[in-house]
C-alpha cells in the first residue's frame, strides 16, 4: 500500500461529500456539505486544495460547466468520484472498523 | 444573483488564485459569501471572504505542486533570463539601499576579506613568480641532497655536473654559475664594486636572453688561453658608461684583471639574483680532483613535455651510477630538480610565504562567516517576503537566484573596495621594503594573477556568504509563514548554524591575532635591542681588498694603518677603524682550540665567533674593556700572538676565573694558526647580525695587524653630523691610496642594521593590520548575531519579564549564549594558534612561539571585545517592555 492510498480525514469527508452530492458536487456545495456534517467552517480554497489533491491521486475528476449569469458569470467546476475513490473510501472505512473492533475487544477485556 | 464581494479582497484573490481554478473558485466564494451574508450577517461574511486569501495562497502552491499551473513557473512568459537577472539586480540594489548600514558593514567585511589576502597573494606571487624570460617556468635549479651528510640543498661539483651534462636527456641543456664580487675600475671612472657571476658559456642561450649590444659568450671564451672578456649588465652600462653605444671592445679592470667588454644585457636582467656582470667560467673536471674544488649552482631548461619528476628520475639514475663508482664522494647523494625561483627563494621562505597566505585567508573566512550571518539575519526578517514571492509563483531557483544576486552584489562591491585595499597594501609593502636587496624577478604588484585571485575570491565570497541564507530562505514553507509569521520564522532553524559561524569567526580571529601578536612582539624586541655599543652616527662601508691588491701581509697592514690615519684626519671624524666584521652586522663562526688542546677529534673544538679588528675598534664602538687591555701598536707580526675575548666567551669557557693569560687558537685539529694569549675581556657587542639565531654570542677578537688575513674589510667611522655626508670624502681617501679600490654599500650602521630587520618589521606591520581586521570582523559578527537573536526573542523575554523575571535574570540568560560561544571559540582558537605559531616560528624575532603573555593578552582582548559585543544587546533585552514585547510582531 503506497502513501497515495491513505486518505486524510478531510480527504475522506470531501470524497464522501462528492459522493453524496452526486451530480451537484461543486466547490461551494461541497464546502456546505462538509460544514453541515462537521460544524467546521472551511474556506472554499481549502476545500479546493483537498479536491485538487484527490484529483491528483486519481480519486475524483473534475470539469468546468458552462458559465451561467448566476454567480457573476463564473462557471462551476463539478467533481465526480471515480471507482478508485470509492475503493479508497471503503478501504479507509474497513481500516477504521478493524481498528475500532480491536479497540472495543480490548476495552471489553479490560472491563471483564 | 449578482454579488458584490469585498473589492480589495477579490482583486487580491484574482491575483493569487491559479488561472486554472480562478473562475470556479471565485464563483464558489461569491456564492458562499452571499449565503453567509444572509445567514450570518455582513461582518462574518466579509471576514470569511478575507480569510479566503490565506487558503488561496495554499491553493496556488498546491496547484504549482500538481503542475497544473505552468504559466508562472520560472522567468515569466515573455521575460528573458537576462531581463530577469536585471530585475534581480535592480531589486537587490533597492533592498541594499533600504538598509545601508547593513550593506556598508557587509561590503567592508568582504573588502577586508578580499583585500588583505590579495595583498599577501601579490607578495607571494611576486616573490615566487617564474623567471621573466621566455618560458621561464621551464628553468629548473638542480641541487643535491644527502640525508646522511645532512645536505638539504647542496650545489654541484664540476665532476658531477659534467656527468649529468653528458648523460641527461630531459633538459635542453644544463649550465653552472658561481657568484662573486667584482671591483670594477677604469676607464676614466671611479672604482666600484658590483655583484657578478662566473657562468657556463651556454648560460644565456639556455635562458634565451640575447645581449642588446655585442655578443653572448661563445664556447671559445671558456678556453684558458682565450682573451679575458666580460658581459655587462644594463645598470653598469647606464651608470658607468652612460649608455655608450661604443662600449663593445673597451676594457675594464675587474678585480685587477683587464677584461674586454663583449656584450651588454637588457635592462632588468640580473641573473641569477641581483647580479650585474658576467665572466666566463674556465674550469674542467680534468683539472679538479674529485671531491675538491668549488661547488656550483646548477640550472637547466626542461624539454617541453618532460615533467620535473621525470627529469629528477633520470638524474637519480645518473647519480646512482656515480655513487657506485665513487662511493667516498657520492654515496647517498641524490639529485633534486625544482623551479629556479623556488630554489632561489628557498624552501623555508617559500613555505613560510604560503603559510602566511593561508593564515591571511582566515580574514576571508571570517568575513564570509560574518556576511553569511548578516544575510541569514536579513533572510529571516524577509521570510514573509519570500513566502509571498513563492506563493505568487516564484520558483525555488528564482528565489535562490534573487538572494544570490544580493550576495554577489555585496561581494562585487567588496571586491572593488578590496582591490583598492590590495593596491594600498602592496604600495605600503613596497614602500616599507624599499632598499632591501631582492632578486631581479621579484616584482610585487597587482597584476593579472592578482585580479584573477580577486575574482575567485569574489565568487567564493558570494557563494560562501549567499548560498546558506538563500537555500534556507527558499526552503520556507510559505503556507506556514503566511499563517503565522513567528512560527514560520522559527522554522528557519538558523540558530545553530549562526552560532557555529560565530564560533569559527572567534577561533580564526584568535589564531590570526596570536600570530600577529607574536610577530609584533618580535618587532618590539628588535627595536629595543641593547647592542652594548654606541650605534649613533657611525658611517659604515665595505672595502673589498683582495689578495691580488696586497699580496703580502706587511704591505696590507701598512695600507690599512695609513687608511685609518687618513680617515681620522677628515674633519668631523671622531674615530675611524677597520674590521673584518662589524658589530650587529655579520659574523663568522668556527672552531676554537683552548689551552693547548692536542685532540684530533673535531668534536673537542667548540664553536665560537671571530672578528679581526684594528686596535681602534673598541674605542670607535665604545665597547667597554672589562679586564686587561685592548690591541695596541706592540701587537704586530712577530710579537707574541694575542686575542681579546668577550664576556660571554670568558664566562662560557673560564667560569669563576679570569680569562686573561689563557691560550686560544682559531680552527680545529688541523689548524695552522698560532696559539694566542688572551690579553683582554670586553663587554658583549653582537658578533653576528641581529636576526641571527644566536644574536649576541660568545666570541674572540683577533688583531688585523698580526696575521695573514686576506679578506675584504669594513670601514667604520664615528662622525659629527650625518654620517652619509662623509661618503665622498671616504671615497677620496681610499682612491688617494689605491685608485683601483672601490668602497661599497655606504650606509649608517643603524640604517644597515635596519635592513636586516626590515622583513620582520614589514611583515609585523602587515600582520598587525590583518589582526586588527580580524578583531574588527569578529566583534562585528558577534554583535550582529547577539543583537539579532535578542530581537528575535523579544516576545519570549517580554513574557519572562511579565512573569516576574528580574533584570539580572534576563541579562544572564542572554549573555549565557554569547559567553558560551566566546568560550568555545577562544578554546579552539588558542589550540589553532598554538599549532600555527609553531609553524611560523621563523617569523618571530626572539619570541617563543608559545609565548604565554601573548596568548593571554589575545585571549583577554578577544574576551573583552566579545563581552562588549554581547553585553550591549543583552542590556537592550533587559529594557524590554512586556506590553510592547507581547504585541511585537
Amino acid at each position: 500500500m503506497t502513501s497515495k492510498s491513505f486518505l486524510g480525514e478531510l480527504e475522506q469527508i470531501a470524497l464522501m461529500a462528492v459522493r453524496r452530492l452526486g451530480r451537484n458536487a461543486y466547490g461551494a456545495a461541497i464546502r456546505d456539505e462538509i460544514e453541515g456534517w462537521t460544524g467546521r467552517s472551511l474556506s472554499v480554497s481549502a476545500v479546493y486544495v483537498t479536491l485538487m489533491r484527490l484529483e491528483k491521486k486519481g480519486h475524483v475528476r473534475s470539469w468546468l460547466a458552462d458559465p451561467t449569469p448566476v454567480r457573476g458569470g463564473k462557471a462551476k467546476r463539478y467533481f465526480e468520484i471515480l471507482p478508485t475513490g470509492v475503493e479508497a473510501l471503503q478501504r479507509a472505512r474497513a481500516t477504521m472498523d478493524r481498528i475500532w473492533a480491536d479497540l472495543d475487544t480490548g476495552t471489553e477485556a479490560e472491563v471483564q | 444573483m449578482t454579488v458584490d464581494t469585498p473589492r480589495v479582497a477579490r482583486t487580491l484573490l484574482t491575483m493569487i488564485l491559479p488561472s486554472t481554478h480562478r473562475d470556479c473558485v471565485l464563483g464558489d466564494m461569491a456564492e458562499t459569501y452571499a449565503t453567509n451574508r444572509t445567514e450570518r450577517g455582513g461582518f462574518v461574511a466579509r471576514w470569511r471572504y478575507w480569510r479566503e486569501l490565506r487558503s488561496a495562497l495554499s491553493l496556488r502552491l498546491e496547484s504549482r505542486r500538481s503542475g497544473r499551473s505552468t504559466s508562472e513557473r520560472g522567468p515569466r512568459r515573455g521575460i528573458t533570463r537576462v531581463q530577469s537577472m536585471l530585475y534581480d539586480l535592480r531589486y537587490s540594489i533597492r533592498m541594499l539601499a533600504k538598509n545601508p548600514a547593513m550593506a556598508a558593514i557587509a561590503i567592508l567585511a568582504i573588502a577586508l576579506g578580499i583585500g588583505l589576502p590579495t595583498t599577501m597573494f601579490s607578495i607571494v606571487n611576486g616573490a615566487l613568480r617564474d623567471l621573466p624570460i621566455a618560458e621561464g617556468h621551464r628553468v629548473m635549479a638542480l641541487s643535491r641532497v644527502s640525508p646522511s651528510r645532512n645536505w638539504t640543498r647542496a650545489d654541484v661539483p664540476i665532476s658531477d655536473f659534467e656527468a649529468w651534462q653528458a648523460q641527461q636527456t630531459s633538459f635542453e641543456g644544463i649550465a653552472i654559475e658561481a657568484t662573486a664580487n667584482f671591483n670594477l675600475s677604469g676607464p676614466g671612472a671611479r672604482p666600484e664594486r658590483y655583484g657578478g657571476a662566473v657562468v657556463s658559456m651556454n648560460t644565456f642561450e639556455l635562458l634565451r636572453v640575447q645581449p642588446i649590444l655585442g655578443r653572448s659568450f661563445a664556447p671559445d671564451d671558456a678556453n684558458p688561453s682565450a682573451p679575458d672578456v666580460v658581459i655587462l649588465g644594463y645598470n653598469i652600462w647606464r651608470n658607468r658608461f652612460d649608455h655608450d653605444p661604443d662600449v663593445i671592445g673597451q676594457t675594464v679592470n675587474a678585480n685587477g684583471t683587464p677584461r674586454t667588454i663583449i656584450g651588454v644585457m637588457p635592462e632588468g636582467f640580473r641573473f641569477p639574483n641581483d647580479h650585474d656582470l658576467w665572466v666566463p667560467l674556465r674550469v674542467r673536471s680534468a683539472d679538479v680532483p674529485r671531491g675538491r674544488g668549488t661547488w656550483y649552482r646548477t640550472f637547466g631548461r626542461l624539454l617541453p613535455g618532460v615533467s620535473i619528476s621525470e627529469a629528477n628520475a633520470e638524474l637519480e639514475g645518473i647519480t646512482g651510477r656515480l655513487a657506485l663508482e665513487y662511493p667516498e664522494t657520492n654515496h647517498d647523494v641524490h639529485p633534486i630538480v625544482e623551479p629556479f625561483t623556488e630554489r632561489s627563494v628557498g624552501r623555508e621562505v617559500s613555505g613560510f610565504l604560503y603559510l602566511m597566505l593561508t593564515i591571511v585567508s582566515f580574514v576571508l573566512l571570517i568575513a564570509c562567516a560574518n556576511v553569511t550571518n548578516i544575510l541569514i539575519a536579513r533572510a529571516t526578517e524577509r521570510t514573509r517576503e519570500v513566502a509571498v514571492r513563492t506563493a505568487l509563483g516564484a520558483s525555488r531557483t528564482r528565489v535562490v537566484m534573487q538572494l544570490m544576486t544580493e550576495s554577489l552584489l555585496l561581494a562585487t562591491a567588496g571586491g572593488v573596495l578590496g582591490l583598492a585595499i590590495a593596491f594600498g597594501g602592496v604600495g605600503i609593502f613596497n614602500y616599507a621594503s624599499a632598499g632591501m636587496e631582492m632578486s631581479f624577478w621579484i616584482d610585487i604588484k597587482i597584476d593579472s594573477a592578482s585580479l584573477l585571485f580577486i575574482l575567485a575570491l569574489v565568487m567564493v565570497a558570494s557563494l560562501a556568504a549567499g548560498v546558506a541564507p538563500a537555500l534556507q530562505a527558499s526552503r520556507t514553507n510559505a503556507q506556514e509563514v503566511l499563517q503565522d509569521e513567528s512560527r514560520g520564522a522559527s522554522s528557519f532553524r538558523l540558530g545553530r548554524f549562526s552560532r557555529f559561524l560565530v564560533i569559527s569567526e572567534i577561533a580564526f580571529s584568535c589564531a590570526l591575532l596570536v600570530a600577529s601578536g607574536l610577530m609584533i612582539k618580535g618587532v618590539l624586541n628588535l627595536r629595543t635591542i641593547d647592542f652594548g655599543f654606541g650605534l649613533d652616527q657611525i658611517f659604515v662601508a665595505d672595502l673589498p681588498v683582495t689578495a691580488r691588491d696586497y699580496p703580502d701581509a706587511g704591505g696590507r697592514i701598512q695600507f690599512l694603518e695609513e687608511l685609518e690615519a687618513r680617515f681620522s684626519a677628515i674633519p668631523g671624524v671622531r674615530g675611524a677603524t677597520l674590521a673584518s666584521h662589524l658589530p650587529a652586522r655579520n659574523g663568522s663562526s668556527g672552531s676554537v682550540g683552548l689551552d693547548g688542546t692536542t685532540s684530533t677529534q673535531s668534536d673537542d673544538y667548540p664553536m665560537t665567533h671571530f672578528a679581526h679588528v684594528m686596535p681602534s675598534f673598541f674605542d670607535v664602538f665604545r665597547i667597554t674593556m672589562l679586564e686587561g687591555r685592548g690591541f695596541g701598536a706592540v701587537d704586530r707580526i712577530g710579537s707574541t700572538p694575542v686575542a681579546v675575548v668577550n664576556q660571554r666567551f670568558a664566562e662560557r669557557f673560564f667560569p669563576g676565573q679570569t680569562a686573561l693569560g689563557h691560550q686560544v687558537r682559531q680552527g680545529g685539529p688541523r689548524s695552522r694558526e698560532p696559539w694566542r694569549t688572551i690579553i683582554g675581556v670586553v663587554a658583549n657587542a653582537y658578533m653576528t647580525d641581529v636576526v641571527n639565531e644566536e644574536p649576541n654570542p660568545d666570541g674572540i677578537y683577533l688583531p688585523l695587524t698580526q696575521g695573514e688575513f686576506h679578506f675584504s674589510n669594513k670601514i667604520a667611522l664615528r662622525t659629527d653630523g650625518d654620517p652619509l655626508t662623509y661618503t665622498p670624502l671616504v671615497r677620496d681617501v681610499v682612491e688617494s691610496l689605491n685608485p683601483n679600490l672601490p668602497i661599497a654599500g655606504p650606509n649608517t650602521l643603524a640604517g644597515d642594521i635596519l635592513l636586516d630587520k626590515k622583513l620582520f618589521e614589514v611583515f609585523g606591520r602587515l600582520f598587525l593590520l590583518f589582526g586588527a581586521a580580524a578583531l574588527f570582523l569578529a566583534s562585528v559578527g558577534l554583535y550582529g548575531v547577539m543583537s539579532f537573536s535578542v530581537s528575535r526573542r523579544t516576545k519570549e523575554l517580554g513574557v519572562r519579564v511579565a512573569l516576574g523575571a528580574q533584570e539580572t535574570d534576563v541579562l544572564r540568560l542572554v549573555m549565557r549564549q554569547g559567553v558560551v560561544q566566546l568560550g568555545v571559540g577562544l578554546a579552539l582558537g588558542l589550540a589553532l594558534a598554538a599549532a600555527l605559531s609553531r609553524a611560523m616560528s621563523m617569523a618571530f624575532f626572539q619570541v617563543d612561539p608559545w609565548d604565554k603573555s601573548i596568548f593571554i593578552l589575545i585571549a583577554a582582548l578577544l574576551s573583552a571585545t566579545g563581552l562588549l559585543a554581547t553585553i550591549i544587546p543583552a542590556r537592550r533585552a533587559t529594557r524590554v517592555d512586556p506590553m510592547v514585547a507581547l504585541r511585537y510582531e
